[in-house]
Parts: structure tokens; C-alpha cells; sequence
């Protein structure tokens, strides 16, 4: 037992040395690629090496081929490469379906049930910066209990939620927009933001969004009292860089959240 | 698009992975431009241990096998990206080199793409692997028995597990360095420090078939 332990760590130390020393053989090359030496200090290291080592693989007739492995890709290479890769994934630019962001499709991962209780109803027009996206009306409802004082024309709508509570979100643009349009919905305190991934969405060919999904059953007090659900409405490119909402293709928009006890 | 130095490209390639795998094509190519550098050092380090030995010309191979790895990294809805834990202290870069030299590997023993699995051979499975091996001592292993078995240690093993061969055995980083820099406890690190060492035997045992007429040494003894 005792020798074929002590036979195991030979074998691997001879293994870790064998690579330590191809490490050091390559080490010229790899110094070629980020550009800390030339072709011609690579020569003459490779050579000092030949002279220190005998039965190295490195020699006149290696350092051209490797050379030819390390020189750093031209601007055309690396396009062909890309160019190549995007082509077999089936999403070149110009080409075929993108996948959107990390939301999925109504019913794709979880199907929730009627919201029994609708708390709070809040109306909000979020405009974009620019023409590119439309404003949008913001509809929340869902949490355990209605809210006093909540209008419907509220600043930021509200909801009364604790862990598990579903709620629903309903992002309607002013004027149609193009159906491509996503959202991101994250459950956000005290500047520290969580993506709910366990949601459901529906988008309409105008645009609109529904998201239907549940307050995490992680969620503690602490993090429910005074946080806030933020949708980040955008193309999944606008928006695939998460909070905050950068450029005028991306809007967010905050449900303010309240414990209930 | 800004290429720049490879040390300025890997310093944003982590920018550009959660947009990528959110699904921005500009972003997943921002990503690929960021660990170009990367990808090519680790398969030019496969095919320089012997270039121009698959009978193709090195250049062509090399962009073949970078694209190749970049497939393997993207396809399966990224899984292979969406693996890398930046807790575990693995760079994405050394993440992703890891698995360059397997898939490099894999395609050029067998000609195809390694489909990525998590925990290819995580600990529980190299136990398995440690039946008795009835058998002589293993011998003398020869510059090429080494590089066959560092390529089938690269095909076998997890990310994971190469990434803490290369730390306790070839960088020679202490139990505790290692238990700090990737959060596993010291027991833990034993253990795999242990089960890899006989691993590495049960795969040269497969390697070489007549090692009861060799010894085991270093280096130097191999290149006399």
C-alpha cells in the first residue's frame, strides 16, 4: 500500500516536472505573443536553451514552426476566426435569431397561477431619452394586501409583498413597439441588485409585456422593506448589461416594495 | 473594434461575459476578441510540442483548433463559460485556457470536440478509478509517455481538477496558499492532492505497457 502511494506521487512529480520544463521550453514564445520580445530574441533564447539542455525538442528545426504557432493573430486572422465561430452558431451579425436575455418566455420555466390578491395598482408613463424606445406604462399588482393611498396615477407604483408573494408586472408602450422588446426584472436594496431569473413573460407584436413571477422564498425582511422590483425594458442588447439602464434604447422603472407583516 | 494588447484584452474579458451570455452578440464578440490571446497560447502550447507533426501547415491548424475552442465554449446554450465560478479563484482567462488544452487535446487524439461536462472526473470518480492495479512497478517514463499522459490527464479530468494539479504538483503552491486561494479547506486539498497522484498512476499504468522495464526518475535521467 504503502509503495504504490509512494509509487502514485513519483509518477505525478515526474508528470509535474515533465511539465515544468515544457513550460520553460515554450516560455520565449509565449513572452513572442504578448509581445515582451521579438522573433530574433526568441531565436536567440531558444538557442541558449538547445545549449543548456541536451534532448530538447527546441532547435532550428522547432523554432520556425513554433514561431509560426505564437505570432499574435493579425486583425484579418482573428476576423476570419470570429467570423467562422459566429457563422456556425447560427448568429452572425445580420444572420440568424438572437437570443434575447436571461428572461424567458411565458411559460417556459413556470407557470404561475392567478394572483388571488391584488394590492396595488400604480401607473407610471416612463419616457426614453431619445425616439427609440416609447414610453411606457408600468401596471403593478399582486403582493398580500392592498395598499392604502395607492393611486392609480402614483409616481411609483407599490406593492405589500414578504417572501413568495407573486406579483405582476405589466409594461404597456405608449405606441406600438417593436416585439423584440425585453425585460429584466431585479429585486434591488440598498444599491444591491438581484435578477429574478425564475419569471415568466409574455410579449405582445406591439410590445407590451407582462412578467409574472414570485418574490424569491430567500428573501428576507430586510432585504423586501424599502427595496424595490425594477424592470429594465429595452432590446436584449440595450439591456444585456443589467442595472442601470445605459443609453436611450433601455429604461427602468422601480415598484417600490413595503413588508407585510 | 479596440483590440489592443493581449494583457489590456484579458483584463476586459470578464466585462463581457454576462452580456454575452445574456445573449448581445456584440458582447459575445467582445468576449472572444478579449480572450483571443489566450486561446491561441494555449493551443499553440498543444501543437508546439510537436509542430508540423499532423502534417498540416501550423497556422491554418492553429485558427482551425482556436475556432474549435471557441465552439466548445459557446455551444450548449455557453455552458461550459456559464461553469466559471470567479469565487473558486480561477481567472476567466485560466479557465478558459484549461479548457482550450482539453478540447486541443481531445480533437487531436480523437478529431472531435470533448462535449463540456462540469465534473467530468471530480473526486468521487477517480476513487473509483483506484481499483488495485495488479501489475510490476512503473518504469523510466519517457519525454513522450509524459506528454501522453499529460493529454489524457487534461481529457480526464474537470477544470476543476486540472486547475488543482497545476497549483499542488507543477506550481508546487502550498496546501494552505492553495486552501486561501480558492476557498477549499485544507482536508479537502489532501484529498484531492492524493486521489489525483493515483489517478496520474492508473493512466500511466494504461500508457505503458511494459513499465516493469523501467524506473521512475526526473528529467535529467530522461534526457542523459
Amino acid at each position: 500500500m504503502k509503495e504504490r502511494e509512494s509509487e502514485s506521487l513519483a509518477v505525478a512529480q515526474a508528470l509535474a516536472e515533465h511539465l515544468r520544463q515544457e513550460k520553460g521550453e515554450l516560455l520565449p514564445f509565449e513572452k513572442h505573443l504578448s509581445d515582451e520580445l521579438s522573433e530574433d530574441e526568441v531565436r536567440t533564447m531558444s538557442a541558449a536553451l538547445d545549449s543548456q539542455v541536451v534532448g530538447n525538442a527546441t532547435g532550428p528545426a522547432t523554432v520556425s514552426p513554433r514561431l509560426e504557432l505564437y505570432r499574435p493573430l493579425s486583425d484579418e486572422e482573428e476576423d476570419g476566426v470570429l467570423r467562422s465561430v459566429e457563422q456556425k452558431l447560427g448568429t452572425a451579425e445580420g444572420g440568424g435569431p438572437q437570443r434575447t436575455a436571461r428572461v424567458v418566455p411565458l411559460f417556459a420555466r413556470r407557470v404561475l397561477g392567478p394572483l388571488a390578491i391584488a394590492a396595488a395598482v400604480g401607473f407610471l408613463f416612463v419616457r426614453s431619452s431619445g425616439d427609440a424606445l416609447p414610453p411606457y406604462v408600468v401596471t403593478a399588482t399582486g403582493g398580500e394586501s392592498e395598499l392604502r393611498g395607492a393611486s392609480a396615477q402614483a409616481a411609483t407604483p407599490a406593492l405589500r409583498v414578504r417572501a413568495g408573494s407573486p406579483f405582476e408586472l405589466v409594461l404597456r408602450p405608449e405606441r406600438a413597439a417593436s416585439a423584440a422588446i425585453v425585460a429584466r426584472i431585479f429585486l434591488e436594496r440598498g444599491g444591491r441588485a438581484t435578477e429574478l431569473v425564475e419569471i415568466a413573460t409574455e410579449t405582445s407584436a406591439e410590445g407590451a409585456i407582462r412578467v409574472r413571477g414570485r418574490i424569491p422564498n430567500s428573501a428576507t425582511a430586510e432585504t423586501l422593506d424599502g427595496g424595490a422590483l425594477v424592470a429594465l425594458i429595452g432590446e436584449p442588447r440595450a439591456v444585456a448589461a443589467g442595472l442601470p439602464a445605459k443609453g436611450r434604447n433601455a429604461v427602468e422603472r422601480r415598484v417600490t416594495l413595503t413588508l407585510a407583516r | 473594434m479596440n483590440r489592443g494588447p493581449a494583457s489590456e484584452r484579458l483584463d476586459r474579458a470578464s466585462s463581457h461575459l454576462e452580456p454575452a451570455l445574456a445573449g448581445d452578440v456584440v458582447a459575445r464578440r467582445a468576449l472572444m476578441v478579449a480572450l483571443m490571446p489566450v486561446v491561441q497560447a494555449r493551443v499553440a502550447r498543444m501543437l508546439a510540442r510537436a509542430p508540423g507533426q499532423h502534417g498540416r501547415e501550423p497556422r491554418q491548424e492553429l485558427m482551425d483548433l482556436m475556432q474549435e475552442v471557441f465552439l466548445a465554449l459557446f455551444e450548449d446554450d455557453a455552458k461550459a463559460l456559464r461553469a466559471w465560478a470567479p469565487d473558486r479563484g480561477l481567472s476567466l482567462a485560466n479557465w478558459v485556457g484549461l479548457i482550450a488544452e482539453r478540447q486541443t487535446v481531445s480533437i487531436l487524439r480523437s478529431g472531435r470536440r470533448t462535449p463540456f461536462k462540469e465534473t467530468p472526473t471530480e473526486l468521487d470518480d477517480l476513487d473509483d478509478a483506484l481499483e488495485p492495479t495488479a501489475g510490476p512497478e512503473l518504469g523510466l517514463l519517457s519525454r513522450d509517455l509524459l506528454t501522453r499522459l499529460a493529454d489524457r490527464l487534461r481529457e480526464t479530468l474537470s477544470p476543476k481538477g486540472l486547475d488543482l494539479f497545476y497549483r499542488l504538483f507543477v506550481e508546487e503552491t502550498s496546501v494552505e496558499d492553495v486552501a486561501r486561494e480558492t476557498g477549499m479547506t485544507a482536508d479537502a486539498l489532501y484529498a484531492w492532492r492524493s486521489r489525483l497522484a493515483k489517478h496520474i498512476r492508473v493512466l500511466a499504468r494504461e500508457l505503458s505497457p511494459e513499465s516493469s522495464k523501467m524506473s521512475v526518475q526526473g528529467p535529467a535521467a530522461r534526457n542523459p
